[in-house]
């Protein structure tokens, strides 16, 4: 049986949104095992925002309990916090949320700036997996020279350049058409398949979903199958 | 940046007085005898019998009797009007040729002289110009010269190096005597010059106690009243200036600050990526010091361009100092620093999620 990486257990979420409470989740529970390719899918609203930014750890449950390989997040300093969002946790969003003043090679690296990692292997890091992801004559370009596929797979680069466990997108196909869509799920699924990679995706796009892959449906803050 | 011209424009002027002044401090030698509580030579009078009393020292080597008073006026025209500033008034000084000069033992020697010759105890109305006055007046040695409208001979055109002695007529102690009014038994102040030259602050000491009615003071003396004075011009420039460095600050502070909430949504993308808050914070103080540092840099070219053009000019005498260009430099840095502190807290602080989403 494959290893555990994302233990959810009877998660809630509410907070105050100016004057009203909103109760994004109601006691969510899951698992996430390395390899996997889970689809996180819901209506907007549904609360699986808020789930996904629970998982990479940029936001905490109100009550329940969070495990990253076994240990619980909520009695992690916040410094240990920030070295397992980034040494095991890839990021996509859904407005690509790159750098817009740096080249596509920089915002890939950028991750790799607080490690002090050596700007030449970082370099070439970057640019092997750029190359994979068909960028290869994309490196210097900045974010406003590239289509919208592209500028998404530069992010799905940056998720990557530190070798993480786990990918977690919000919505990566949210503001591309539908044949861009499945070029970026093409390279989802290849890194998930060639290095193990495991994906955590949310959507409301059901279109991508294939069969094998882990699908959470949730609805008003509770999975419903 | 503009805070750095200002400290380095006023704090050149006040280093400027200071070097002109020492370097005349520094070509005083002997002490100075003066009459009790007179404000400058000009105004000063001493007994021209009191020259034996301290020769008669057995430190002292020679005593020399000086008469001090101003040209008002060179060639009939009014000194004043005839373009000089500060630093260059022209003094008229009135030497005992057989005692100066000559002997090489006082501040007034003939290896001063770049043209002509040294005045002798036999002239009468013949000068030796400072070179500032010389080259002003287009003066050379043979020309004729009228200072306060009496004629007089151009001998010798001298230069110590320092511009305050290069605005300096020398001319015999007899004939500045009549110019100036001074009776014949009297004289400005004299100077005492010793045997050895580390026993002047000794003899100043013994001058005062043995002699009434003068001050004696040496060179080392001067310099410590002198820097006294400059002491409290120095704070007050470094007042005004700290005023300026207080507004740099404040706008270090706001472009900082702006430019923060510009980038709300990178700096959360940057969290959400995984940088830590001291990261964070590192880039923005970093930013903000490069910030700080390069107006520094810049103010120091431009404060240093301002004084070089303002300095001929203005005749003042400007002096940049390298350790006035660190401490610009440093106080710029640092002001980058502190003024970057705030933002990049604000920065380090941010909610990824908030800064993503409303950014």
């Amino acid at each position: 049986m494959a290893k555990k990486i994302l233990e959810v257990k009877n998660v809630q979420k509410y907070y105050k949104m100016g004057e009203t409470f909103v109760h994004a989740l109601r006691g969510v529970s899951l698992t996430i095992s390395e390899g996997d390719f889970v689809f996180i899918i819901g209506p907007s609203g549904s609360g699986k925002s808020t789930l996904l930014h629970i998982l990479g750890i940029l936001d905490h449950p109100s009550e329940g309990e969070v495990l990253f390989e076994g240990k619980k997040v909520s009695e992690l300093d916040e410094e240990i916090q920030t070295i397992i969002r980034r040494k095991k946790i890839g990021f996509i969003f859904q407005a690509f949320n790159l750098m817009r003043s740096l080249t596509a090679i920089e915002n890939v690296t950028i991750p790799l700036v607080p490690s002090n990692v050596n700007e030449d292997k970082a370099n070439q890091k970057a640019a092997g997996l750029m190359q994979m992801l068909g960028l290869g004559d994309r490196i210097y370009h900045t974010p406003n020279q590239l289509s919208g596929g592209e500028q998404q797979r530069v992010s799905i680069a940056r998720a990557l350049i530190n070798d993480p466990k786990i990918i977690l997108a919000d919505e990566p196909t949210g503001e591309v058409d539908s044949k861009t869509g499945n070029e970026i799920f093409r390279y989802l699924r290849m890194m998930n398949k060639k290095y193990k990679k495991t994906f955590v995706i949310v959507t409301h796009d059901t279109e991508y979903i294939k069969r094998g892959d882990k699908i959470f449906k949730i609805h008003d803050g509770k999975i419903v199958g | 940046m503009i805070a750095v011209v200002g400290v380095i424009g006023l704090i050149s002027i006040s280093d400027g007085i200071k070097n002109m002044v020492n370097e005349s401090l520094g070509s005083l030698q002997g002490v100075q005898v003066l009459q009790k509580d007179s404000l400058s030579p000009m105004l000063s009078r001493v007994d021209m019998d009191i020259i034996s009393e301290i020769e008669s020292f057995p430190e002292v080597d020679i005593v020399t009797p000086r008469v001090f008073g101003i040209a008002s006026s060179i060639d009939g025209k009014a000194f004043l009007s005839g373009g000089m500033s500060m630093g260059g008034t022209a003094e008229i000084i009135g030497i005992d040729a057989a005692k100066e000069g000559l002997s090489g033992k006082t501040g007034f020697d003939a290896s001063q002289i770049t043209q002509g010759r040294f005045l002798k105890p036999s002239d009468t109305y013949s000068a030796v110009l400072g070179k500032k006055i010389a080259d002003d007046y287009k003066k050379s040695v043979g020309s004729v010269v009228e200072l306060n409208d009496i004629r007089f001979k151009v001998i010798g055109i001298w230069t110590t190096g320092s511009a305050s002695t290069d605005n300096m007529i020398l001319i015999p102690i007899s004939v500045a005597r009549k110019m100036f009014g001074i009776e014949s038994d009297k004289a400005s102040m004299l100077t005492v010059y010793t045997k050895d030259p580390e026993a002047v602050d000794a003899i100043s000491k013994k001058i005062e106690l043995r002699i009434d009615g003068v001050d004696a003071k040496s060179g080392s003396e001067y310099a410590a009243d002198v820097s006294s004075v400059f002491g409290s011009l120095d704070m007050f420039f470094w007042a005004i200036s700290s005023i300026a460095v207080l507004v740099g600050g404040v706008g270090i502070l706001n472009t900082m600050l702006m430019s923060v909430m510009e980038r709300f949504r990178d700096f959360g993308i940057l969290k959400a990526i995984g940088w830590g808050e001291s990261d964070i914070m590192n880039l923005v103080l970093s930013e903000s010091a490069i910030l700080g540092g390069a107006g520094g840099l810049m103010g120091i070219a431009i404060g240093y361009t301002l004084v070089e053009i303002a300095k001929p000019v203005l005749g003042f005498p400007m002096y940049v100092s390298p350790t006035l260009a660190t401490t610009a430099f440093l106080l710029a840095l640092g002001l980058g620093i502190i003024g970057g502190f705030y933002p990049a807290h604000k920065a380090s602080k941010l909610d990824p999620i908030e800064a993503i989403r409303y950014g």
